[in-house]
């Protein structure tokens, strides 16, 4: 009940955030996206005040109500100070490289001074809300820049959840925090399993039975270097001794129009299958590889690169899995 | 990758709020206890040792609530001793002393940071001084930056105290914006007062203890007079009647209290009729811890304010409600020609006829007394009598009297012949009251210095002692034996009239004040503190009142409103001030300011003028006129200065120190030709 009741507000909350601070890929901090509040600290100090004040009346002591004073006005000032510092800053996030499941994506936060009359000071403190991830960067305002990293449990591609950012400077007495969505999304790929390559020879949709495609990897002759020849082709070994330069040349005869099928691992577990399917892209793309990926109903036609790469393997990695937020479990 | 910060014990903001705690400690030296003084000194190095990493490991929570429990069973033992105000003093600093042990988190240094505010707070109730308001107003602001320092770790401290500072002085004027215009609430309820030792008056009066008071040049009170002020031999201001006589000391008489308190149980206030020409003046008196307050002779409390907090008792003293804890102002009128004779004969004749219960103390002075009143049949033949042996027969006036430990009064009548003021209104009430003349002390003080043309300032060295007499017909009068005896001590006052050599012997001080440039500063300084305790810590209720009648006219609710809407604004407007970025001038880079001063120095020196030259082709005009290594200097500077605008961002910073320097040693160095 109190659950479901948490859960209403939230949304509600949420949606209140979307109308108010859009998605935006860059955000200059201002009176529309920025909340300040007294934070607990504040309070004390507050409180501080009115032990002092009710001290300084019972003495008749006006050296104490003027401190009591003098505290109460600083805290009115810290209100500005806080919120002009804050509202210094732009805000940008660098795109978030994609990851395998059980490392670490980098989330790196970029701060942008505006007016150099106006500079930012203090720490910055990230959140991602709705998660525990947190961390306090104190030098933030040298450093003009904050990481966080996101731990990858689970693989999918995660829409990132909104980042709230918050600053307490100069003494802590009041907190003004946002919260930004940056509209990015997270890429977590299974994790690779080591095995062997099992690429079918021909389109598996013409329902050829898989077969160990043999000699893809096995060494056949060096030949003489040409330009253009992929560099990790490139016999170093040989080089090295003071031969000319020459390219490795391989099996070739299954290079062309090899296919990687799910199917192949059919009577294995989906996310083992998923595993040694991203192990074999690695594999095939660092070798140059020109494969096609055929997952479920989907079909990634045969091509190289990095490109082609991360194509299938954000298609593993949302196979089965609906887009979601991301959590950190 | 994650930015790893030193756990905050390490950090500088926990050393120098350690400082900050141990100077506080310090300053209240004498309300601490001596142990509490030493824990929080302990305290202060075990932080230090931390901060530099000497010793790091940190003693557990559990050492550290035994030994808070530890200290507090000590506390409370000590707590008979030195009531409730000294105790809560102790426990806050025993506290923040502790707490600062075991600062691991950035809530503990909260903590501290809150307790140490609060320890500033209790200061001022036994520091009120300018000097020591600066003080602590510093130690605020270095709070402050300790606690900045912890929020933004990567700039410098300068750069904090500096940011600070302004954000302070920023804060002053809304501060006493709020001061003047907050309301004044009378107390909420009673607070314990601290039992430090006092100088001055004491209720129990043994000859030869204002003698010691003479030697404290420590302030009184000050009063400001409205007119004109009372010629130097009028002033003498009664603080409290001494009744009873015990053969060596005088003390206020026990029925005089309990007379006192159920004529305050039925809230009967002592109204005297007074008549004649009045002096008006304001009082601002030091802490004393007591009742008693002082006036010239019958003095009525003045305005609503005071007679508020003031009771008129019978023997026309005046007393304040609550003990004198900090300087307290309050308006009396006094009208010297008013005749003391409008209470109770009954009363006060059962009170000033009491003689000592042992009459085998002073055989000699109760002999004498019956021979004169054989002698002299009236009241005023035999109070002439008692005053004529004193002008007659050789007594001296001195501050070291010998010690008459026996027969106080005999010695002092008829062997030594020597004494203070109170020698002889301890001698002459107790003659009276042996002739069946109701007699009193009444201990005060006489005279006064003028700090300004209509200001006076009393210290403790001009405490006196007199008598007062019943005289038939005429109510109670003055006499006073010093006066006779040494005509100076109340025509100039003390000091003329003792020799120099015993008035205020153990002073250093005082020993300055000789020299005249000493003199003048401790005059300018107590006509600070003079100003000081009038407009900053006798604004009170009633002044305040007078500052909004004076603002608004006629004061009513509808006025005030208007007035509260008027301070948010002007609290408004000096935000706007601070904020608004339109307002802030603009700085130019440092880099050219600083050019611009050295190319005015090298103007100022060749006599040239720069109109809008560019740099190299004033420094090639400038070269001509400068000494030979002044000239390559500011060919140099102009130079950098070239090369520093046209030079990229993360070049420039790193430079632009280093031509600042070159900047700065032209200025000093600078020679023509």
């Amino acid at each position: 009940m109190v659950s479901r009741f948490k859960r209403s507000v939230d949304n509600l909350h949420n949606r209140w955030l979307q109308r108010r601070i859009p998605p935006s890929p860059r955000y200059q901090l201002n009176l529309k996206n920025v909340f300040i509040f007294p934070s607990r600290f504040g309070f004390g100090y507050l409180l501080t005040c009115v032990g002092l004040f009710i001290l300084g009346t019972n003495y008749q002591n006006n050296l104490m109500l003027i401190l009591c004073q003098f505290l109460l006005a600083f805290f009115l000032l810290h209100l500005f100070v806080s919120y002009r510092n804050f509202t210094a800053v732009s805000l940008s996030l660098k795109d978030i490289q994609p990851v395998y499941v059980s490392e670490h994506a980098l989330l790196c936060l970029q701060l942008h001074v505006n007016k150099e009359d106006i500079p930012f000071y203090g720490g910055l403190h990230i959140q991602l809300r709705g998660t525990s991830l947190a961390l306090l960067h104190r030098r933030a305002d040298q450093d003009r820049e904050v990481k966080l990293l996101l731990p990858a449990a689970r693989r999918g591609i995660f829409r990132l959840p909104r980042i709230t950012l918050s600053s307490t400077y100069p003494l802590g007495l009041f907190r003004c925090w946002t919260h930004l969505d940056f509209n990015k999304s997270l890429a977590i790929y299974p994790k690779p399993i080591a095995s062997a390559l099992k690429l079918t020879s021909t389109d598996a949709s013409q329902g050829d039975t898989a077969g160990n495609v043999a000699g893809i990897d096995e060494f056949d002759s060096l030949r003489a270097f040409k330009p253009g020849d992929p560099m990790n082709r490139v016999a170093w070994k040989q080089a090295a001794k003071g031969g000319e330069l020459s390219t490795k040349t391989f099996n070739q005869t299954q290079q062309e129009g090899g296919w990687l099928s799910l199917d192949t691992y059919a009577g294995e577990p989906l996310e083992k299958a998923l595993g040694l399917l991203t192990y074999q892209i690695n594999r095939l793309s660092s070798r140059q590889h020109v494969f096609g990926l055929n997952i479920g109903n989907k079909r990634i036609e045969p091509s190289t690169g990095e490109a082609h790469k991360h194509r299938c393997l954000k298609s593993l990695a949302r196979y089965r899995q609906p887009e979601q937020d991301y959590a950190a479990d | 990758m994650q930015p790893i910060d030193k756990p905050i014990r390490n950090q500088t903001a926990s050393a120098l709020i350690a400082l900050v705690f141990c100077i506080l400690s310090v300053s209240l030296f004498e309300p601490l206890l001596f142990w509490v003084l030493l824990i929080s000194l302990c305290a202060t190095g075990i932080r230090l040792v931390m901060y530099f990493g000497w010793y790091q490991p940190m003693p557990s929570l559990r050492t550290i609530n035994l030994l808070g429990v530890l200290c507090c069973l000590c506390l409370g033992w000590f707590s008979l001793q030195i009531g409730l105000l000294l105790t809560m003093v102790n426990l806050l600093v025993l506290a923040g002393a502790l707490k600062l042990i075991i600062i691991n988190r950035p809530r503990d240094l909260f903590h501290l940071f809150c307790t140490c505010l609060f320890i500033i707070g209790m200061g001022f109730i036994f520091h009120q001084s300018v000097v020591m308001t600066l003080f602590y107003g510093l130690l605020t602001l270095s709070l402050l930056v300790a606690i900045g320092r912890y929020f933004s770790p990567s700039q410098h401290l300068p750069w904090h105290i500096k940011r600070l500072s302004v954000m302070s002085l920023q804060a002053l004027p809304i501060a006493i914006l709020l001061f003047l215009i907050l309301p004044k609430l009378p107390p909420l309820w009673k607070m314990p007062v601290s039992k430090s030792t006092e100088t001055g008056l004491s209720d129990t009066v043994t000859p030869g203890d204002i003698a010691n008071l003479a030697q404290s040049s420590d302030l009184a009170f000050r009063a400001t007079f409205n007119d004109a002020i009372p010629p130097a031999p009028e002033r003498y201001w009664r603080a409290l009647t001494l009744e009873y006589f015990d053969g060596r000391q005088w003390s206020v008489s026990p029925l005089r209290k309990q007379v006192r308190r159920q004529y305050r149980l039925l809230n009967n206030e002592f109204k005297p009729r007074v008549s004649g020409s009045w002096w008006e003046y304001e009082v601002i008196t030091e802490p004393t811890n007591k009742h008693w307050l002082f006036s010239i002779d019958v003095g009525i409390p003045d305005d609503l304010n005071s007679s508020q907090a003031i009771w008129q008792s019978r023997d026309y003293s005046l007393l304040s409600e609550t003990p004198i804890t900090s300087r307290r102002a309050y308006r009396v009128r006094s009208y010297p020609g008013t005749p003391m004779d409008q209470t109770l004969y009954s009363i006060d004749s059962r009170m000033n006829l009491q003689l000592p219960n042992n009459t085998a103390v002073n055989p000699q002075t109760q002999a004498w007394a019956e021979q004169l009143a054989a002698d002299n049949p009236t009241q005023i033949a035999r109070v002439q009598a008692v005053m004529d042996y004193f002008a007659d027969e050789g007594f001296r006036y001195t501050l070291t009297p010998p010690p008459m430990p026996d027969n106080p009064v005999d010695d002092f009548l008829f062997i030594h012949r020597e004494g203070f003021c109170s020698h002889y209104a301890s001698a002459m009430s107790y003659v009276l009251r042996l002739l069946g003349i109701p007699a009193r002390m009444v201990a005060g003080y006489h005279g006064g210095e003028l700090l300004q043309p209509k200001v006076l300032s009393i210290y403790q060295y001009d405490a006196h002692a007199w008598v007062e007499a019943w005289l038939e017909g005429r109510g109670w009068v003055r006499f006073d034996p010093s006066g006779v005896v040494a005509p100076a001590r109340i025509q100039m006052g003390l000091q003329q009239a003792v020799d120099e050599e015993s008035f205020l012997v153990n002073n250093q001080m005082a020993r300055l004040q000789q020299i005249p440039l000493f003199a003048e500063l401790r005059n300018l300084y107590s006509l600070m503190d003079y100003q000081w305790s009038r407009w900053v810590l006798g604004f009170d209720a009633e002044r305040q009142q007078n500052l909004l009648a004076l603002l608004l006219g006629k004061v009513t609710p509808r006025r005030i409103m208007y007035l509260m809407l008027g301070i948010c604004m002007i609290i408004g407007l000096l935000l706007a001030l601070y904020f608004i970025p339109h307002w802030q001038r603009k700085r130019p880079p440092a880099n050219l300011r600083w050019f611009l001063q050295a190319s005015q120095k090298a103007e100022q020196i060749t006599g040239l003028e720069r109109h809008n030259d560019g740099p190299e082709h004033f420094a090639e005009r400038a070269a001509r006129r400068l000494a030979p290594q002044s000239a390559s200097q500011f060919k140099a500077i102009c130079q950098a200065f070239i090369a520093l605008n046209y030079a990229r961002d993360g070049e420039a910073s790193a430079q632009s120190n280093a031509f600042i320097t070159q900047c700065k040693t032209f200025i000093r160095q600078a020679k023509a030709l």
